[in-house]
């Protein structure tokens, strides 16, 4: 046999990275496809799961050295999903119906609490507990955004998920951040940093997202609306690699500017004229108010994310060491929202039908909680690695339950959106 | 025998349906959210009413019976005000026009009722392309032969309706041409189009029996008519009219019909007659596409004059029935209409100044919130 291999050439013994990607990449596309069409699993479970299976504690298709080095294009895919979101949102919703705003920040605080005060019983340390918790608190708005997406959900339940699901993501950041500063304080001693690094981080973001919204608008007036998704992408992968060496958090300053972009065009619609009168005809805003996941080049990024967020999961080791903490993550947070989202359905305008929709839609925890997580231990490696070994057992669990459940929560319980037909998806 | 009987009503006085777009704030496409509107209004002791229609991105919207203009137009806003509260509550836009510029008819949904579920059944592709908005407006008459003579008395004018309301000139993302594109989505069902000339109810009602026994129709509502009557009511219902982008020109063409039957009923300056119609769907057809601008045949006169001259002219002559129904404001924004455009004008203007098709939905949306204050600082260079 070794007679046979040495017959290849050199280079296919240390297989370069971006082979196992590239395989990756089209085989969980296809499987996607025929899992959706033949048992009805959401693609983005197909994509995950895909990505576990070929991923370092998988089977080890892709390396650790290969999800080390999608990193930029993870970041890129998430920035360019939550710049669509954030633009698509109406911050003065949040204004106009003050029972939706309570019910997302009593949600918000009960998740948080709930979650700490599990955790802190079974025994983990508090710093580390309110960690976990603060993370907890956020939803995915990639796997939120994509699903109602291709379901083309357009009603109540699709809506408030996209709302909220950014909503609870900036504010997991924050309370993340604030945490920090209590951590930094109990871990590492008194520092003038403590207090300071967060301020520089929330106001730097902001500034830098509203800066890159109004030139992400400039710029997409500059250009033919065919071509705009590489004016996208390219800014959005410049800013957030800018922001992470700035030391702002990349994601708060996506949603900055998809916020200011989004605000900007609200203003008047009528606004968005080609600046070349050679253009083909059809108005820049008709093409850009698709959304950015079923587009072309949306599809590619979304199927890298979900794959690289499989490959990166760490499922196993949670289940072994900490199953308890896994299961009062994914419980208190079931619980609730299915208590806040049901009992102010009535006043916010839902019915309990669309409240419970809701809440299963927001079950989701989010990529970007992984990330978070990931960071969180290159920042502060004292943390407990026993929380952080519930935590990513958990993110990584909801990554695979979390489409089936939006999916329920969006065509089943609130009755929106359609299912992708059988030639759509053929 | 299946016979209708006309229920008694106060003449001339009036009731007026706006059926209305509901849209999103993000991109301003149809949504289907009608049950989600119709949820904030269950409690109350409103006099108006709010009822479902046949796809669910569609709400109707109805008056209580009004008399006055004045009166009329307080209730309108009144409505307006509560059903925009209601939508900004849900996130949600609501706007007038007749047709939604770029929504893609098959992405309607039915809205889960009976009624619907079984014309759509019946109708198939043409119920959810009847995803249109249109004014209709009731006018009390004293007795069903009087309904039936002014029904058939009003046929002349139906092209001034069309062509004042029109504001459907986009449908589905294309420019259709037509002022009021929406009435050739009415013109697809069997049923529509004017009504059999008969000026006695009793023979109304034997020709309503022939039709209910061969099983065609089950009640009035299976016309669709221009005008029709609505024994139930005690009215005639004027079904032309697009949704305007104001509920003050829903208040105005609303005047304007009940300042012309007035004039019609009590100067009887013509007698109906079946010759009429020879020239109807001619001048209908001229209404929706060229609106104002079009030139409708007189089949007594043989003259051809053009609709702005003759709505013009009509006004001069039903002046003194305005004043006494307390009509002139209703009936000065009509006469304004000539001058400025209709609302089919408007949005081309906006569409020829480069707004796309979301930013043209997008400025209905104001207008309807009465957040565009005067057509005329919008309408420069249409």
């Amino acid at each position: 046999m070794d007679e046979v291999l040495s017959l290849l050439p050199a280079s296919l013994g240390n297989a370069p990275v971006w082979l196992g990607v590239g395989l990756a990449l089209a085989a969980a596309t296809v499987l996607g496809e025929w899992l959706l069409r033949s048992l009805g699993i959401p693609r983005l479970t197909s994509y995950v799961a895909l990505g576990m299976l070929a991923g370092p504690t998988g089977l080890g298709l892709v390396q650790a050295e290969a999800v080390a080095l999608a990193r930029p294009i993870v970041d890129t895919a998430m920035g360019l999903i939550l710049l669509d979101l954030s633009r698509r949102l109406h911050p003065s919703w949040l204004l106009a119906n003050r029972w939706l705003t309570l019910s997302a920040l009593v949600e918000a605080i009960a998740v948080f609490a709930a979650t700490y005060a599990g955790l802190t019983w079974l025994g983990y340390p508090t710093v580390s507990a309110g960690l976990v918790a603060a993370i907890v608190v956020s939803s995915s708005p990639a796997v939120a955004v994509a699903t109602v997406d291709e379901l083309r959900g357009r009603g109540q339940v699709s809506e408030r998920l996209l709302l909220l699901a950014c909503f609870h993501t900036v504010l997991a950041l924050l309370l993340v951040k604030l945490w920090l500063v209590w951590g930094h304080l109990e871990l590492a001693g008194r520092s003038w940093q403590a207090f300071v690094q967060p301020a520089y981080m929330l106001v730097g973001s902001v500034v830098a997202g509203v800066i890159v919204g109004f030139g992400l608008r400039q710029a997409l007036r500059m250009v033919r609306p065919g071509v705009d998704p590489a004016v996208r992408v390219g800014i959005v992968m410049a800013s957030v690699e800018f922001a992470a060496m700035a030391g702002w958090s990349p994601m708060l300053m996506v949603v900055a500017s998809g916020l200011t972009l989004g605000a900007s065009r609200a203003g008047d619609l009528g606004d968005d004229v080609p600046a070349d009168p050679d253009h083909d005809g059809e108005r820049d805003s008709e093409r850009r108010l698709q959304p950015w996941t079923t587009s072309a080049a949306g599809v590619i990024f979304t199927v890298m994310l979900f794959v690289v967020i499989g490959a990166s999961s760490q499922l196993w080791l949670g289940l072994d060491d900490a199953l308890g903490g896994v299961l009062v993550i994914l419980l208190v947070r079931l619980i609730c929202k299915a208590l806040v989202h049901m009992g102010f359905a009535g006043l916010s305008g839902l019915s309990r039908k669309q409240g419970l929709g809701l809440a299963a839609s927001l079950t989701p925890i989010s990529g970007l909680a992984l990330l978070m997580t990931l960071d969180m231990q290159a920042l502060i490696p004292q943390v407990d690695p026993q929380a952080v070994a519930a935590l990513l057992a958990a993110i990584a669990l909801m990554e695979l339950i979390g489409p089936v459940l939006v999916r329920w929560g969006i065509l089943h319980a609130a009755g929106e959106g359609r299912p992708a037909r059988r030639r759509e998806v053929a | 025998m299946n016979t209708l009987e006309f229920s008694k009503s106060q003449a001339l006085s009036m009731g007026v349906e706006l059926e209305l777009q509901i849209v999103g704030q993000h991109d301003f496409d149809l949504v289907p959210q009608s049950a989600d509107l119709l949820r904030q209004f269950t409690a109350g002791t409103r006099r108006w009413d709010i009822k479902p229609e046949m796809t669910t991105s569609m709400i109707e919207v109805s008056t209580s019976i009004q008399h006055r203009h004045d009166e009329l137009l307080a209730e309108l806003h009144e409505i307006r005000d509560s059903l925009c509260k209601a939508a900004r509550f849900l996130n949600l836009s609501l706007c007038g026009g007749g047709t939604h510029a770029f929504q893609q008819w098959h992405e309607q949904q039915i809205f889960d009722a009976p009624r619907f579920h079984s014309l759509n059944d019946l109708y198939g592709y043409l119920a959810k392309q009847f995803t249109i908005f249109g004014q209709h407006v009731h006018l009390g008459c004293a007795d069903g032969d009087t309904a039936l003579w002014l029904l058939h008395a009003l046929s002349r004018y139906v092209p001034h309706f069309i062509a004042l309301s029109a504001s459907s000139p986009y449908v589905q993302g294309s420019d259709t041409g037509f002022h009021s594109a929406r009435l050739n989505s009415v013109f697809a069902f069997p049923l529509s189009g004017r009504a059999p000339f008969v000026t006695q109810w009793d023979s109304f009602n034997a020709y309503f029996d022939k039709m209910t026994s061969t099983g065609v129709v089950s009640s009035m509502k299976d016309f669709y008519w221009d005008i029709r009557p609505k024994p139930e009511y005690g009215t005639i219902e004027l079904r032309v009219c697009d949704t305007p982008l104001t509920v003050d020109r829903a208040a105005a063409l609303a005047v304007y019909l009940q300042s012309l039957a007035s004039y019609l009923l009590e100067e009887r300056p013509v007698e109906p007659e079946e010759d009429d119609y020879l020239v109807y769907t001619f001048n209908r057809f001229q209404a929706c596409r060229f609106g104002l601008d079009g030139v409708i045949a007189d089949p007594r006169t043989k003259r051809r004059i053009s609709l702005r001259d003759d709505i013009r002219d009509t006004l001069a002559r039903i002046r003194p029935h305005a004043y006494a129904l307390g009509a002139e404001a209703g009936c000065a924004h009509i006469d304004r209409i000539l001058f400025e455009g209709n609302d089919a004008q408007w949005l081309r203007g906006l569409r020829s100044r480069g707004y796309s098709y979301p930013g043209l939905v997008q400025q209905q949306a104001r207008r309807w919130g009465g957040r565009v204050a005067s057509m005329s600082t919008v309408s420069q260079g249409v």
